[in-house]
């Protein structure tokens, strides 16, 4: 009980720096509206030339919404990993009895979940006056806010893997870029992923992209138990996934860090 | 007393990559990787007791802080055995870091943004600490090291010397043992330097704390220790109580005088000329080959002296020396 009690003190910190710092909360509650404005433009145009999946105009704007509202909510965990390694302060966080996987998780969290409620309200109060309220059902309604925030978490897992790449690169910054740019791609921001050819779809899915953004945001057309299941079943694989590579790759960089010193 | 500390054989060896040079060489790098084998702690043996106060000193690059890493579960060594507090440090990390303590001059533990009230807090978490416990052991503490005013202050707006006494408050919540200290001093002024010293006085006082301390400051050794360790790339080349040491090369004076004549030629054996200015003369003197006596007699033969001062080595001189020996070793 205890030492989960050091990780939901650190969680806990960490959402009240967040939500003290809402001079930040607001730059990014801007940000989203900005991004929502641009997007809902551009799809309004794309979607009278193309044939869109079967998505409405509301459903679409509301599409976007939460995908905008999960990409933004996640913090940047990778830069002050890397800074960790760098400057070698990760060696001086060793000797206290926490892991500094968790401690760093705990943090990130702390802070995803707050982005998370105040993005959410404002990203429902901006669609719901842009685009009109969504007709979904509690349950629908509900697993759209859980797999928002374990689509967020397991972003943030792998955020840690980019972050542990400072043990063998210089900088982490390009490798984040790719992993931004593959997000989009990806996990269906650009475009929802049933526009895409099928061999494009099939490679998609073999990603953990979908389920953190555009999978879960499908829900709005799709609340089905197979889509649920497949949903829910996805997170979960990626994220024990992400664990087992987290723990690999931490364990050989504290060996590097053994061996050619810190 | 019991043995806190013990260290048997201790190397580490750290694999240096090298950097080819340019934008070719940058090019080579890609595919050939460079690297040479360094020993950075040689074979290195000590033991320390329960609530000693031990100064771990030596040159830049000497292995004074890799020692403090390994012995904190940091680092594992290449060979060799460490117990500290019974416990193996890096197979037992995390259960070693709640008995021991650590504060580095150079990096600071506390949470940048917070004040030091709320990391306190949450170091308490981290320690699993009770919360009446605690509150005690802070109250004390924040008595101790006259932290009242800096509590509700964010870390980045305290002064280096008021963020030393928060980062040595935050490593002693738990109560350890053992305080490793790492260039605790560095970059602080004499004042700062001053408290900080008096403080860790009156830790190991009244709590017992054994000290590991590491300083390129020799007042915080005169001032603190009551044992040095010499280190030399990587081995130790003295191990003495400090009184000992002091009286081991205590057979060395500096004389300071003042003369008459403008400008003093000693030319007597064990004399060695630290300064000259007009009517200023300053030397060291080995008293194994002239004694003051001597030394004092031959000036009055050439001049009258206007003062006279004879000083004992300062700390700084005999690690100096300590060194040199070494070198000429």
């Amino acid at each position: 009980m205890r030492k989960t009690s050091k990780y939901l003190a650190l969680f806990r910190m960490s959402a009240f720096r967040t939500l003290t710092n809402y001079k930040t909360l607001c730059g990014l509650s801007v940000f989203l509206i900005t991004s929502l404005i641009i997007f809902s433009q551009l799809w309004k145009t794309i979607a009278s030339k193309v044939e869109m999946v079967n998505f409405d105009p509301t459903q679409l704007f509301w599409y976007i919404a939460l995908n905008e509202w999960v990409l933004v909510s996640i913090p940047s965990i990778q830069d002050e990993m890397e800074q960790d390694l760098r400057s070698g302060r990760l060696a001086y966080l060793l000797p206290r009895p926490v892991s500094y996987l968790g401690s760093v998780f705990a943090e990130a969290a702390g802070t995803l979940v707050v982005n998370f409620v105040v993005l959410g309200t404002v990203t429902c109060l901006f669609a719901g006056w842009q685009a009109g309220f969504l007709s979904i059902s509690f349950k629908c309604g509900s697993l759209i806010i859980l797999l928002g925030l374990m689509g967020g978490f397991l972003a943030i897992l792998f955020q840690m893997l980019i972050g542990l790449s400072a043990f063998w690169l210089s900088e982490v910054t390009p490798f984040y870029w790719i992993w931004e740019k593959l997000l989009f791609m990806f996990g269906g921001l650009m475009l929802p992923l049933a526009v895409y050819p099928q061999w494009m779809q099939s490679i998609a899915h073999c990603t953990p992209f979908p389920a953190i953004l555009g999978d879960r945001s499908f829900l709005i057309a799709d609340c089905s138990d197979s889509h649920i299941f497949f949903l829910l079943a996805s997170v979960l694989c990626w994220g024990f996934l992400s664990l087992v590579l987290l723990n690999f790759f931490y364990r050989k960089g504290l060996n590097i860090l053994n061996i050619e010193g810190c | 007393m019991n043995q806190v500390i013990k260290i048997e054989n201790l190397t580490k060896k750290f694999n240096l990559r090298e950097v080819f040079p340019g934008i070719l060489g940058a090019a080579k790098g890609l595919f050939f990787a460079k690297q040479h084998e360094i020993t950075v702690i040689n074979q290195l043996s000590f033991d320390i007791r329960a609530g000693e106060r031990v100064a771990f000193i030596g040159p830049n690059g000497a292995g004074k802080s890799t020692t403090i890493k390994m012995l904190t579960g940091i680092l594992y060594p290449t060979s060799g055995a460490i117990k500290v507090l019974g416990l193996t440090p890096w197979t037992n990390r995390h259960i070693l870091g709640y008995q021991i303590g650590t504060v580095f001059g150079q990096k600071t533990q506390l949470w940048y943004h917070l004040p030091p009230t709320d990391t306190f807090l949450l170091l308490s978490k981290i320690y699993e600490l009770d919360f009446s416990i605690y509150s005690d052991r802070l109250r004390n503490l924040i008595d101790l090291f006259e932290i009242s005013e800096l509590l509700n202050k964010p870390v980045f707006q305290l002064s280096l010397g008021e963020r030393m006494r928060c980062e040595i408050v935050a490593s002693l919540l738990h109560n350890p043992k053992i305080l490793f200290l790492d260039e605790p001093t560095i970059g602080l002024d004499i004042n700062a330097k001053l408290m900080i010293r008096e403080l860790l006085n009156r830790l190991s006082k009244d709590f017992g704390t054994t000290l590991f301390l590491t300083s390129h400051d020799t007042a915080d050794i005169e001032q603190v220790c009551d044992r040095v360790i010499v280190l030399d790339k990587g081995s130790i080349i003295a191990d003495h109580p400090l009184k000992e040491l002091k009286k081991t090369y205590g057979n060395k004076k500096i004389i300071t005088m003042a003369t008459e004549i403008k400008s003093l030629t000693l030319n007597l054996p064990g004399t060695r000329v630290l300064e000259t200015a007009p009517h200023y003369f300053r030397c060291e003197a080995d008293l194994e080959i002239t004694s003051i006596n001597q030394i004092i007699q031959t000036t009055l033969q050439l001049t009258n002296l206007n003062d006279l001062t004879i000083e004992d080595l300062s700390m700084d001189a005999v690690i100096r020396l300590i060194y040199r020996k070494k070198s000429n070793a």
